[in-house]
Formats: structure tokens, C-alpha cells, sequence
């Protein structure tokens, strides 16, 4: 499976008043919101929840071919530590890694197969990708029916998980 | 109210969210929030709370999960109006 999600902390702060009322109520739950106001950073933490949220919404929107939701209140996070963490989803289970530091959080899903993430512009990523794959020519995104990001290769196709938010792009693989 | 009035007060409304200009000013009520408008997904949060202030209504978790383009977000506003 794949999903990731970064977050401009400094993009989020001018853009999103997560301390506004009702707006922590609108995306999670009681016991979400006690870890968030408990944290030692609880503007950090938020975004990480927001981040294991999104991050699961798009691996299991593609893995069951769901139709798009706007439902944060689905996906229930627990933190096993600082960076590792588990998203429930009706019967799933879902992994996750965050990253935190000054400038982002950015989280993606882990499961046994290896995955592998780029961090930058996404031109960046396709001439990486076409030096990698021996590709004669750049490949180009298109999406899946649900509108999913996928890369045509020559001969077959890449599913990719694309997250983009003010400053900082990020891919998973 | 009718759909159109509330169409043109919700276009007000996500306009401060938008990343595609060319597609906000060709709105219509197919828009998607997230494919056409690239309103990022953190901000659909702010959308329905400035929805519910500007119209004085609650929308719950069922009606903001379908809350992803225009036409179903103006059906569930209109909804809540008629109920109020």
C-alpha cells in the first residue's frame, strides 16, 4: 500500500486555524484531541494526526477502489512513539512513519513491502526516475479513474503517491 | 434560498482556498474542491466551518463527507436551511 501527506508548517499556520472552534472537533476524536492538548508541540501534533489521516485515506482509497470521501473522523490514530504510529479504518489496519521537523510533518504509510520516497520538485523525480529506470523518455503522470496519481512507464504502469503543500513536494513509490 | 444564491455566497467563500484561478472563475456546480479548484485537502476543514458560519447552520460528519464539489455542497446546505 501506498499514501503520504506533507504539511508546511509555516503554509498551515497563515492558512489554517486549527485552534479555531469546532475545527479540531470537525477531525478528530475525543481521545485525538486529548493527545493533541496534552503534547508538548500540540500544533505539531495535530498535523501529525491530519498527516497519518490523509496518508491512510489515500492507501485505502486506492487499494479498495473507494470513492472520494471527506470523512477525517473515519481514521482513528494511536501513536506508538515519536515516529511510528497505527490508523484504524473500519476492519484495516494501517502503519505509518512520520517525520517531523521545523519546517514540515510529513507521514506516509509502511508496510512489508519497501517503498521507496523522493523528496523535491516533481521534474526532479521524473529525470531521477528515467536515469533509474533506463527510461528513453520522461515519464508522465496521468491518474486512475478515482483520480489517483499513476506514471506511465514504457511498458507498464507506476503507481505513485504524490503530496504537495506549500514549499515542500514528496513522493512515495 | 435558492441553489444559485447559495452557489454564488459558497463561491465567495472558497475563494481565499483556491489554487487553480482559471477553474474557480469558470465554477460551475460539477466543480470538484480538490481535482479542479486544488483546494488543498487541509483547508476543506476551514471551508465547512466558514459554511456553517456564514449560513448560522451545524453540518455533522454524514453530510461533510460528501461535501467534495460544489452541487453536493450546496444541496447539503440547502438541507440544513430547510430544517432549520
Amino acid at each position: 500500500m501506498i499514501g503520504n501527506d506533507i504539511v508546511d508548517l509555516a503554509k498551515a499556520k497563515q492558512e489554517s486555524g486549527i485552534f479555531r472552534p469546532r475545527y479540531l472537533e470537525k477531525i478528530c476524536s475525543t481521545e485525538e484531541i486529548n493527545l493533541i492538548l496534552s503534547a508538548a508541540e500540540p500544533i505539531r501534533c495535530f498535523w501529525r494526526i491530519w498527516t497519518m489521516k490523509e496518508s491512510a485515506y489515500k492507501a485505502v482509497q486506492r487499494q479498495f477502489n473507494l470513492k472520494p470521501a471527506f470523512n477525517p473522523f473515519a481514521f482513528a490514530c494511536l501513536f506508538q512513539d515519536s515516529e511510528f504510529g497505527t490508523v484504524d479504518f473500519r476492519v484495516h489496519q494501517l502503519s505509518t512513519k512520520t517525520i517531523k521537523t521545523d519546517d514540515y510533518v510529513y507521514s506516509e504509510i509502511i508496510d512489508n513491502e519497501i517503498k521507496q520516497q523522493f523528496f523535491g520538485a516533481s521534474s526532479d523525480f521524473l529525470l531521477m526516475l528515467k536515469n533509474e529506470l533506463n527510461l528513453q523518455s520522461l515519464p508522465e503522470f496521468s491518474k486512475t479513474k478515482q483520480g489517483l496519481p499513476i506514471l506511465n512507464l514504457a511498458d507498464k504502469t507506476l503507481s505513485v503517491s504524490k503530496t504537495h503543500h506549500g514549499r515542500f513536494q514528496a513522493f512515495q513509490y | 434560498m435558492t441553489s444559485e444564491a447559495i452557489q454564488a455566497r459558497l463561491k465567495q467563500i472558497v475563494k481565499p482556498y483556491v489554487n487553480n484561478q482559471q477553474n474557480f472563475e469558470n465554477l460551475t456546480s460539477e466543480s470538484n474542491f480538490i481535482n479542479d479548484l486544488e483546494i488543498n485537502s487541509a483547508n476543506l476543514v476551514d471551508i465547512v466551518l466558514d459554511v456553517e458560519d456564514e449560513f448560522d447552520i451545524r453540518i455533522e460528519n454524514d453530510d461533510m463527507e460528501k461535501m467534495m464539489d460544489v452541487e453536493a455542497t450546496v444541496g447539503v446546505i440547502q438541507k440544513k436551511l430547510t430544517t432549520k
